[in-house]
């Protein structure tokens, strides 16, 4: 699947603009969906939530997620509405409880118009079944401003094509995470089943989505967000490069073999990884340039 | 070169369509100066011209690929696949490259002054990368011939798994890959790198080299399950003493010696547990004194005497036997099915004096020149290595005559074949033998091979021993050195490389010829929806019927889709995706008569390719000998003597009346079902006679 980036800027910048270059250098590689996650400079007061909700446009269907958010204690602060082609993509700002968060999304997703896309409290996903440029038409991704953030251009392998399968995938468990992801689980079966006996719920069945659940696994149990993607490196078998973010780190792996590519680039004001040196070119930033070694991880903190 | 004879091109604007194209008019001589390249994939390629050309900037993927004489200046970095399958001409990257630099080289040069990627030189035949700075993993993977000249530090297992070929370092000694061995570099070999270091303004101190510990690393002559003592026999051989005039023709014909005069005037099968069934002794015997019966299997269906025999094999070798041919268990297949026939409700067409049109168009989509075929009809990929040249000529005049396609195989094209097929099509397969621009180019259409139904998802190998002189010139290898076909292509790992690879082969093409995906029967619904995407002209499922020349029995018999499956799944995906109009749909694997052709145009393929049937109207009794080289009707051989038996003319025109004659019986079926074209064939026409083939393919069941 697909082409991937990231960026990690040192200080507040335009994160947006940055990746909406990237990924339009890596159209090429996946026309089916197109995708970003942003993150913010600035946090939210620490009970306010970031919600992204899609929603078929009918009448009716803001009281419902209105009443479906109130329900699991939420109050709504603001309601930015984003809509296209007869469905909307709105940003709801939520005070709530963060153990409450789950069954807000439970009840959502329950009103059978809409669908929770991303949950954070700095991070904002937002992504489409169409091409880089009519992402940030539709969405103004390039004005964006904030410290970091991953994107992803999809060809889809053995999964659908929709909204729910494009990237970036989250986790309703642990917020602000997010994941991009270039190539195939071969063990994806197994090793789902095991993180179900621990109780995770799957969403969908990308493999994609596997890798989130997988790290945030290892998070909770105590490890680096390092250590978890040098798990990852042993236990999950295939093709692979991916692109984790959480609010305060980028990391990035590549499979022991070196099937997929990832190339960085090390630049004074900012860190960029993406899967073509290309996209990293079209950023005109003096720096090193280099590709991943297989197997190896990287790690970037926010400074 | 004059100052003033310097052109620029400026590629700020320009798509990479368009500034190959700019490149294409260059003539010999020439200096081109690109400026921008914007990192872009595909850059130059297949230029053939002995032109020189600057590039101020960094390029993409691919860069150079396929050239044929030019020299290429890259001022910045390269992406991945630099160089990729070269046959003459000079690359030097003043940065670095990325992974796969100079896979596949067949000759000329590449120098990369900083570091490499990962798999530098992989699958090289010949040539020569120098590498300045670092390098990754696996250096010379697969090589099998031509010359790494490394200065940094090499990665990780470098030469792993090589044949043949060099990999000078002067950095410290790598952890080496299987069948690689550092040795002394002798002074000739370090006076001839110097040399060339010089010229690129380079040197280094104290170079080694590694190479190959045995140049026949992959040989398993022992491998093959008729290469061995067996302790039951499959075939029972009996001589008619009377009729037997004890000429000896039986043991001289014989590949597994099974007949010896035991005495003076009396010739008995004394090592009928060597038979393996090919019956080359029947026919050559002028008394029919020789009768050859396949044993019965018990009624242990477990315990078969197969599977024991199997066991024993495996005892003996200690490894899984490989054999040709394809599956021989039974899957569920288009014998299942039976066409209705018009009466009453709707008329028969005639098939004496009514027409039938048989012609078909693949890939009308993106082509320029789309595939056109007298009959739905392609004979399916077999190279020249693996099938001897006279059962290729036979091949390729029949159907140029029927006027249906025929296909290269992985090994190469043969100097005669061009002139003489009508309609050919190139294969590109995982080892890269023979490939070249020009080579593409002379093809009325690309075949990108990921696998094959016989074999899914594993590799292969041609012996040495098949690599001769000849084999060798048309593949491009050192004669004798084993030819490896890699499981995947290096470059083809996910959907996108597929998407990249056709664009590749599509610039060095010029976008006229079609380009096929032929797929081993798998995950068949998500991989013809990938190559659909992107952006295949024809899509060709082997299903596990499929022949093959070598390959484990244990795979062949449990790995893959039947057909039957694999053609309904293949079916649907290009429905969902909306796509039947613009993406042609092939199957094969297992297909005989005009009966299989009809139901699988019926089930909704474009089109069907047969080679295993082929083979048999030129000899061929599947005993599956092909992979040991001794096939006794001369036609997975490269035997001299075994050549001979194999009268080109002869079996030419028994392939072209076979198919003239399958091609009756699909129009039969046509007609008999009410239609004056192939390509009115629907599901509805059949029905299932077994509840497993109607459940498979949604036909309904007979009777209901």
């Amino acid at each position: 699947m697909c082409g991937i980036a990231g960026v990690l800027l040192n200080g507040r910048g335009d994160v947006g603009h940055l990746l909406t270059l990237m990924l339009g250098g890596l159209q090429h590689r996946g026309l089916d969906s197109a995708g970003v996650a942003l993150y913010r400079s600035e946090e939210l007061p620490g009970d306010e939530f970031m919600i992204r909700v899609f929603t078929k446009d009918v009448i009716g269907a803001l009281s419902k997620i209105s009443s479906a958010i109130a329900r699991a204690g939420g109050d709504i602060r603001n309601i930015k509405l984003n809509s296209i082609r007869g469905y909307s993509f709105d940003l709801y700002t939520v005070k709530a409880q963060e153990k409450d968060l789950p069954q807000m999304v439970k009840n959502i997703n329950e009103t059978e118009l809409s669908k929770v896309l991303s949950i954070g409290r700095k991070m904002d996903i937002i992504k489409d079944t169409v091409s880089v440029e009519e992402l940030d038409r539709n969405f103004d991704v390039s004005s964006f401003v904030g410290s970091h953030g991953i994107g992803h251009v999809r060809f889809s392998t053995e999964s659908c094509v929709d909204l729910f399968h494009a990237h970036p995938f989250q986790s309703f468990d642990h917020i602000d995470v997010a994941l991009v992801h270039n190539g195939q689980i071969t063990n994806y079966w197994k090793t789902r089943e095991k993180l179900e006996q621990k109780g995770v719920k799957f969403q969908t069945e990308n493999d994609s989505e596997l890798i989130v659940h997988y790290i945030i696994d290892r998070l909770k149990a105590g490890d680096s967000l390092y250590d978890a993607l040098k798990a990852s490196v042993e236990e999950l078998d295939g093709p692979f490069s991916y692109i984790f973010s959480t609010e305060k780190e980028l990391g990035m792996v590549r499979d022991k073999l070196g099937l997929r590519p990832m190339v960085i680039l090390d630049a004074e004001e900012m860190k960029a990884v993406a899967s073509e040196e290309n996209a990293l070119r079209i950023l005109n930033r003096k720096g090193i340039i280099r590709n991943v070694r297989p197997g190896e991880v990287i790690c970037w903190k926010i400074a | 070169m004059l100052e003033n004879s310097l052109k620029e091109i400026d590629a700020s604007r320009m798509s990479v369509r368009e500034l190959n194209l700019a490149l294409k008019g260059v003539t010999d001589g020439e200096h081109i100066l690109i400026e921008n390249p914007k990192g872009m994939h595909h850059i130059a390629a297949g230029l053939g011209s002995r032109c020189t050309v600057e590039i101020e900037g960094s390029v993409g993927y691919f860069a150079g690929t396929m050239i044929n004489g030019p020299v290429i200046r890259i001022r910045g970095n390269a992406g991945w696949f630099l160089g990729d399958n070269i046959t003459a001409g000079e690359i030097v990257v003043e940065g670095h490259s990325g992974n796969g630099t100079g896979q596949g080289l067949y000759g000329g040069r590449l120098v990369v002054k900083g570091d490499c990627g990962d798999r530098v030189g992989a699958l090289m035949k010949n040539g020569l990368v120098v590498v300045g700075g670092d390098s990754g993993i696996m250096t010379g993977l697969y090589m099998m011939g031509g010359e790494i000249i490394a200065l940094g530090r090499l990665g990780d297992n470098a030469g792993e798994s090589m044949v043949g070929g060099k990999i000078f370092f002067s950095g410290p000694e790598p952890a080496l890959g299987k069948n690689a061995k550092v040795e002394d570099a002798s002074d000739a070999e370090l006076e001839n790198v110097e040399r060339i270091l010089r010229d690129y303004g380079l040197a280094a101190p104290k170079m080694r080299k590694i190479v190959p510990e045995n140049p026949r690393y992959f040989r398993r002559s022992e491998g093959s399950i008729w290469n061995v003592r067996r302790e039951r026999n499959r075939y029972r051989v009996e001589i008619d003493h009377g009729a037997c005039e004890v000429c000896g023709v039986c043991a001289r014909v014989c590949p597994q010696q099974v007949f010896k005069e035991v005495k003076q005037g009396y010739m008995a099968p004394i090592n009928d547990f060597e038979c393996v069934g090919c019956e080359t002794c029947v026919e050559y015997c002028r008394q029919r004194a020789v009768r050859v019966y396949p044993v019965q299997e018990t009624g242990k269906s477990t315990w078969s005497r197969r599977e024991i025999d199997e066991i024993q094999i495996k005892a003996a070798i200690g490894r899984a036997p490989v054999r040709g041919m394809g599956a021989w268990k039974r899957f569920p297949h288009f014998d299942d099915l039976v066409f209705l026939c018009a009466q009453n409700s709707r008329p028969p067409i005639d098939h004496y004096r009514e027409p039938c049109e048989t012609e078909i168009v693949l890939g009308k989509g993106r082509a320029e020149r789309p595939l056109r075929a007298a009959a739905p009809i392609l004979v399916g990929a077999m190279s020249f290595g693996a099938m001897s040249k006279e059962a290729k000529l036979a091949v390729v005049m029949a159907t140029s005559r029927v006027g249906i396609p025929t296909n290269t195989g992985e090994g190469g094209m043969l100097p005669e074949e061009r002139g003489l097929a009508s309609i050919l099509i190139a294969q590109y397969a995982s080892g890269r033998f023979g490939v070249s621009a020009e080579y593409l180019r002379s093809a009325d259409a690309v075949e990108i091979k990921i696998g094959q139904g016989a074999k899914g998802g594993q590799g292969g190998l041609l012996m040495g021993e098949k690599v001769t002189e000849e084999v060798a010139k048309v593949r491009g290898l050192p004669p004798g050195s084993d030819a490896i076909s890699p499981a995947r292509h290096l470059d083809i790992v996910g959907p996108e490389d597929l998407k990249m690879k056709i664009e590749q082969l599509r610039e060095i093409t010029d976008w006229k010829v079609p380009i096929i995906v032929k797929y081993s029967a798998g995950r068949v619904g998500d991989d013809v929806k990938i190559a659909a995407k992107a952006g295949a002209d024809v899509v060709v499922i082997d299903g596990k019927q499929g022949g093959t020349g070598a390959a484990p029995d244990i795979v062949i018999e449990h790995a893959g889709l039947p057909t039957l499956p694999a053609l309904v799944e293949a079916e649907r995906s290009l429905r969902e995706l909306g796509m039947k109009d613009k993406v042609s749909l092939v199957v094969s694997g297992g297909i005989r008569n005009g009966a299989d052709i009809a139901k699988a145009i019926a089930l909704g393929a474009d089109a069907v390719a047969i080679s295993t049937g082929v083979l048999v109207a030129m000899g061929c009794r599947t005993c599956g000998l092909c992979s040991t080289g001794r096939c006794p009707r001369g036609i997975t051989t490269q035997d001299p003597v075994l050549r001979k038996r194999l009268k080109v003319e002869e079996m030419a025109a028994r392939v072209e009346n076979y198919l003239r004659a399958i091609i009756e019986e699909l129009k039969m079926f046509t007609q008999l079902s009410g239609k004056t074209s192939i390509r009115s064939l629907e599901k509805d026409d059949l029905r299932a006679i077994t509840t497993d083939a109607a459940a498979i393919t949604g036909v309904k069941l007979v009777g209901t």
